[in-house]
């Protein structure tokens, strides 16, 4: 299998492998064969009698020491991954809530209320008042209720309750899955996993369901707050790709997920002393400060910083030998960026209290002095520009144009252009006339077991010719902005006829002189709540709720168990939701009936498990279909 | 000639062998496949323990084989490697080779009544089982190339090249 | 050297396979009644029943192995000239011969077996016979309830018969099988709509104008019946060589190197008298696996080996009935003290095992046999269980136990 379909990323490798560096691709043959009872999610860790295992095929033992079934030890393990999974949506968010009421404290002077409009919108969603208040006491209100959403509450969480429909209100308190705490979702779901407690599959994956709603809500949570804290993200046209690297400058990959560094160390790199102490190392072009993974989008949408790669492949930026600093914060962080920084002249910079590695630099964040911590690490990194090595510099050429920065404001900003009155009426007009056949949500990660974006841009092709309209979150973003699906060009070579008109339209009216970008970039992975306010904005208007819509999901190239609780809360959300790589479900049959169908039954969305991408897009087309059928259009 | 050959300290019992045996033995050959296969794929070697030791026990194809010497009905036979192999066809399930495999590596299919045993991935360089070790337990060496002490190991180990 | 074997069945062929790889250039020739090809006996049942069986040895191991065969009667032995008589009149000589004409059908003196709709069961011939005179048929009495007779009852009831077997014994499968077993296995041919009649015999096939319509017992039981299949065990050939002064006991009598008592004359399979390594006692074996064995051991041991034959188990049989596998092995109804028997009759499985203070002397396993050749190398080899008594008893028993300590030491060395 080759590594990756894009032409960067293989020359940094083959570079590599000529040095003897190994990188994760050799890491994955090294641990071939994988045990094929952890494949299939039947082995179990839970109790000091075990470990146990089930073997997936004839004889042996049916059931694990303590007589949990397959079935059980299955629910068990996708349940604690997406209890893993909320847990990091909710620290991420939490850290939010917390920065946010410190600011509005005073106590954290770099962390200014950026966006006032969206601290007002968020303020009366959620029932705090707005009137007559000034922006630090709202915002105080406000990161005062997001912290409550962590305990356990008598009433469910806000964050859920005011940001989906009437119907899927109904439909979680029918089945008893309304979370009433971030954190406590998370308790619970590893209570109910441990040893002798919830031994009934099918109770145990409504629990999962239950603490992925929670995981919703603190992805909302983070987005919400975010925008408060940076501001909502608005359409802007960047670079993507290993290319964004410059031979003379300073550069500084931010890597891993929350804002709360990421956007301050953008923010002071571009202070002028800053460049200046970087010229004065010898870095005629300053500083160029480069994204990675999910800060990647967040950086990319709000400051206009280039996308140098995503998750899969992030130690390439570092192959590269001309990153003088790479700065991250927590989740998805390889540990063996370390080993390679350890290669080159590069410092690896930690800065999280729960997010070491050895070998790094530990530069800890402070929300009181973010911008001084951001100036440390800037320094460091102009220091390790003078030891750069420069006969080792390998920068690609390719990067490619990216429209990115298309938050919920913006698209509903864009077509109120088109419809000052009624800024969603073309969106249904246009999905009614079949102009746009349905809207695919790309979310999740590149994966080392598929070549790298090759089910992405397989699949957006086929979607794309079929006039499906492509929203794109996380290292979804970072696979079609490296191979140029988020520009105009894109969508004259690849949309489908209706699909080009609509955008071509909506684009003309905001004043870009051509189509919309193919793909429209929605932020990072807990960004996926933006898109989940399209579809609920959608659905409200057309007075249906979301299993009727003709919306789907698909993480064609999954890793983390973050994507698990996001894909869950899809199906959750009525989102019939792809995923391209075998979750470890399959050792039972009745986890992987609910997933696959009982789940319709329940929620109106389902897991569609396909990793052939063509096939994977033809199954998307085909519900699609059904559901236009469903709501009485044409198919 | 290359045999496999077991070295128990090296086995941590995981049982990815019996796996990687029954996935080769699927009609897909591929694990999430095979999980689907209705009736389920069939393994032929066993990961076995005591309290001292643990290691898959495999097929010898031995050279004396009780099990082709004890068929009844002319189903095994010995391929031109030197595999002790079946044509499933000829097996009326009468299970003699399964009371004289001092190994007992020999099974019943419940489903076709018919014996099941390795065949040593006779179209594979490599077996599955010795592809599937993730320690190397299960290795596939000529013994010309095995070291002398590791030889004299094995054999007193009671064991015995196959292939 | 000229080599002689009389009787083409696993003995006889094993024996020559066996002479031929130990001496290239002997001239082996093999006599045989059966005009067919070789073929595996124990299938012979099946061609009742089953279209696609093929019950002829793959290739023919015969011409394989340069052998020359005849079609003839032996008659007799000329122990003197070193000739063997036949039939035809003609004389065959000899430098080394072997008996290996194994057994014939026990048939009963009974008042009506002359006449058509009687059948045996020991050959290929038979076996058509009862095919072809089944058809259309309706009723079918079988004489035994032994392996033979319960097989022929199975594929009987297959083709749409109704089939009663008449077993003089107290159980089905007697000296096979112990009562415990022969109890799950009867339950499982009579659900299948098979009759079973134990204790009993049959006195008097009763035909009108010649055909049979039914079977009295020797209780006075008269049961409808248009073919009767007598399966009432075997006895060894040994007739056509009495004359020549061979010893005959049970069977012909051999020594440890599987020769009689006339110079260059050698014996193995069902035709031979031998030790029963469980009971010690002389016996006939009647078992293919046993008969393979001792074609192996008379074959080197002609063609100049001295391989010593320690004795068979006589009871080592495996099957399956009614899709149940069922497999005993060696002491299976132990008499006398000193035995510690245990039964686990589990529900769907049995299982019993006997043994002799430290040695396992004999397994039934009824329903499951995994891991059955292990208590099979137990038994025969005498091995001392020793702490393993537990394992064994569970059916927990591996390969894994006996690494490094215990050789599977099938073959004599």
């Amino acid at each position: 299998m080759e590594k990756s379909i894009d032409r960067a990323t293989c020359s940094v490798l083959r570079n590599a492998e000529k040095s003897g560096i190994r990188t994760v691709w050799e890491r994955y043959s090294a641990q071939l064969p994988q045990c094929g009872f952890g494949e299939t999610g039947l082995c179990c860790r839970h109790c000091m009698q075990g470990p146990c295992r089930i073997s997936p095929f004839e004889d042996g033992p049916r059931e694990g020491v303590c007589g949990a079934t397959a079935d059980v030890m299955v629910a068990r393990g996708i349940s604690r991954a997406v209890a893993a999974g909320t847990a990091s949506h909710g620290g991420h968010a939490k850290h939010m809530a917390r920065t946010l009421l410190r600011s509005a404290m005073g106590e954290a002077p770099d962390y200014p209320i950026k966006d006032e409009a969206k601290l007002q919108a968020v303020a009366a969603r959620i029932g705090v008042s707005v009137d007559g208040r000034d922006a630090a006491a709202i915002a105080g209100d406000v990161a005062r209720k997001a912290l409550a959403d962590f305990s356990e509450k008598d009433s469910p969480l806000t964050w859920a309750a005011t940001t989906v429909t009437k119907g899927r209100v109904d439909t979680f308190l029918k089945f008893g899955v309304v979370p009433t705490g971030i954190d406590s979702a998370v308790s619970e779901s590893m209570h109910r996993t441990t040893y002798g407690v919830d031994a009934d599959p099918v109770n145990i994956l409504l629990g999962a369901i239950q603490c992925a709603l929670a995981d919703y809500s603190a992805c909302h949570m983070a987005t919400d707050l975010a925008d408060i804290l940076f501001g909502t993200p608005s359409p802007v046209v960047t670079k993507a790709n290993l290319g964004v690297l410059k031979r003379n400058a300073v550069n500084i990959a931010l890597h891993g997920h929350n804002p709360l560094l990421s956007d301050i160390v953008a923010q002071v790199s571009g202070e002028p002393d800053m460049t200046e102490k970087a010229k004065a190392a010898g870095a005629p072009e300053g500083i160029n400060v480069v994204g990675v993974c999910c800060t990647g989008n967040e950086v990319m949408m709000r400051h206009k910083i280039p996308m140098a790669t995503s998750s899969v492949s992030q130690e390439t930026v570092l192959l590269t030998g001309a990153v003088d600093a790479m700065v991250v914060d927590y989740q998805c962080i390889m540990p063996s960026l370390a080993n390679i920084a350890e290669c080159y002249h590069t410092k690896l910079i930690t800065t999280m209290p729960i997010a070491k590695i050895p070998k790094a630099l530990h530069i800890e964040f402070h929300e009181d002095d973010a911008k001084e911590s951001a100036r440390r690490i800037i320094e460091a990194a102009i220091e390790a520009y003078g030891k750069r090595d420069r006969d080792r510099v390998h920068i690609p050429d390719e990067s490619s144009t990216a429209f990115a920065g298309f938050s919920t404001e913006a698209i509903v900003g864009a077509l109120s252009l088109v419809n000052r009155e009624d800024p969603l009426k073309p969106l249904i007009d246009n999905i009614v006339a079949g102009n746009i056949y349905g809207v695919c949500l790309f979310a999740g990660c590149n994966t080392v077991k598929v070549t790298q974006d090759a089910n992405y841009t397989a699949m957006i092709k086929e979607l794309a010719k079929k006039n499906v309209l492509i929203l794109a979150t996380g290292c979804a973003s970072g696979a079609f902005a490296r191979h140029g699906f988020m520009t105009p060009e894109a969508t004259e070579q690849y949309a489908g006829p209706g699909l080009k008109a609509v955008l071509t339209a909506v684009g003309q009216a905001a004043g870009l002189g051509g189509p919309l970008p193919l793909v429209l970039h929605m932020g990072s992975c807990v960004d996926n709540s933006r898109a989940a306010d399209v579809a609920v904005a959608l659905a409200n208007k057309l007075g249906v709720d979301l299993p009727m819509l003709p919306v789907v999901a698909s993480a064609p190239e999954p890793v983390t168990e973050k994507a698990i609780a996001i894909g869950t809360w899809a199906v959750a959300a009525g989102l019939p939701t792809h995923l391209g790589v075998i979750p470890p479900v399959l050792g039972s049959k009745v986890v992987t009936e609910v997933l696959t169908s009982t789940a319709k039954d329940l929620f109106g969305g389902y897991f569609i498990v396909e990793p052939d991408p063509v096939k994977a897009a033809e199954k998307l087309i085909t519900v699609l279909g059904e559901r236009r059928r469903g709501l009485g259009l044409s198919a | 000639m290359k045999q496999v050959f077991v070295i128990p300290e090296r086995c941590m019992g995981c049982r990815s062998c019996e796996i990687g045996c029954a996935v080769q033995h699927s009609k897909e050959k591929t694990l999430f496949s095979a999980v689907l296969q209705s009736p389920p794929p069939m393994k032929r070697l066993f990961v076995e323990s005591t309290d001292a030791i643990r290691m898959p026990i495999i097929c010898r194809h031995c050279e004396d084989a009780p099990c082709l010497r004890a068929c009844i009905s002319g189903c095994l036979y010995r391929d031109e490697k030197g595999f002790v192999r079946r044509r499933k066809e000829r097996c009326i399930g009468c299970w003699t080779c399964i009371m004289v495999c001092p190994f007992g590596v020999v099974t019943r299919d419940r489903e076709k009544h018919i014996a099941v045993k390795c065949d040593r991935c006779h179209k594979l360089d490599t077996p599955a089982c010795v592809a599937a070790c993730p320690t190397g337990a299960l290795v596939l060496v000529d013994i010309d190339d095995m070291p002398k002490e590791t030889r004299q190991r094995l054999v007193l180990a009671g064991q015995k090249g196959v292939g | 050297m000229r080599y002689l074997v009389i009787g083409r069945s696993i003995a006889g062929i094993t024996a020559a396979k066996e002479i031929r790889t130990n001496d290239s250039l002997a001239e082996i020739t093999v006599v045989s009644e059966e005009k067919a090809k070789a073929y595996y006996r124990p299938l012979i049942p099946f061609l009742i029943d089953r279209e696609e069986i093929d019950i002829f040895f793959p290739d023919d191991p015969l011409e394989k192995y340069g052998v020359k065969t005849l079609h003839e009667k032996v008659t007799g032995l000329d122990v003197t000239a070193k000739e063997a008589l036949l039939s035809s009149g003609k004389r065959l000589g000899y430098d080394r011969l072997l008996i290996a004409t194994g057994s014939r059908a026990v048939i009963p003196e009974v008042k009506g077996f002359q006449g058509e709709g009687v059948f045996p069961l020991r050959t290929m011939d038979d076996a058509l016979g009862i095919k072809s005179c089944a058809k259309g048929k309706k009723r079918a009495v079988v004489l035994g309830g032994g392996f033979v007779g319960t097989k022929v009852s199975a594929a009987l009831r297959h083709i749409g018969l109704g089939v009663t077997i008449v077993e003089r014994c107290d159980q089905v499968l007697p000296q096979r099988l112990d009562r415990g077993g022969a109890r799950i296995v009867a339950e499982a041919i009579r659900k299948a709509g098979i009759g079973i009649v134990l204790n009993d015999s049959v006195s008097e096939v009763v035909r009108e104008s010649g055909t049979i319509v039914s079977v009295r017992l020797s209780s006075g039981a008269l049961i409808d019946a248009d073919i009767v299949v007598i399966a009432a065990g075997a006895r060894p050939n040994t007739e056509p060589f009495r004359s020549s002064g061979v010893q005959v006991g049970k069977g012909i009598r051999i020594d440890e190197a599987l020769r009689t008592n006339l110079p260059d004359v050698y014996a193995a399979g069902d035709v031979v008298e031998y030790v029963d390594l469980v009971t010690g006692e002389l016996s006939v074996s009647a078992l293919w696996t046993n008969a393979e064995e001792m074609g192996r051991i008379a074959g080197r041991n002609m063609a100049g080996a001295n391989i010593k034959y320690r004795g068979f188990l006589g009871v080592m049989n495996a099957t399956e009935i009614m899709d149940i596998p069922v497999m005993s092995v060696g002491l299976i109804e132990p008499e006398g003290s000193g035995y510690e028997v245990v039964v686990d009759d589990a529900i769907g499985t049995y299982r019993k095992l006997v043994f002799k203070e430290d040695v396992l002397m004999g397994v039934v396993f009824v329903g499951d046999v995994a891991h059955a050749g292990i208590y099979t190398n137990l038994i025969r080899n005498r091995i001392p269980i020793g702490s393993l008594k537990e394992e064994a008893i569970r059916g927990e028993l591996g390969y894994i136990h006996f690494v490094g300590t215990v050789p599977h030491q099938t073959f004599p060395a």
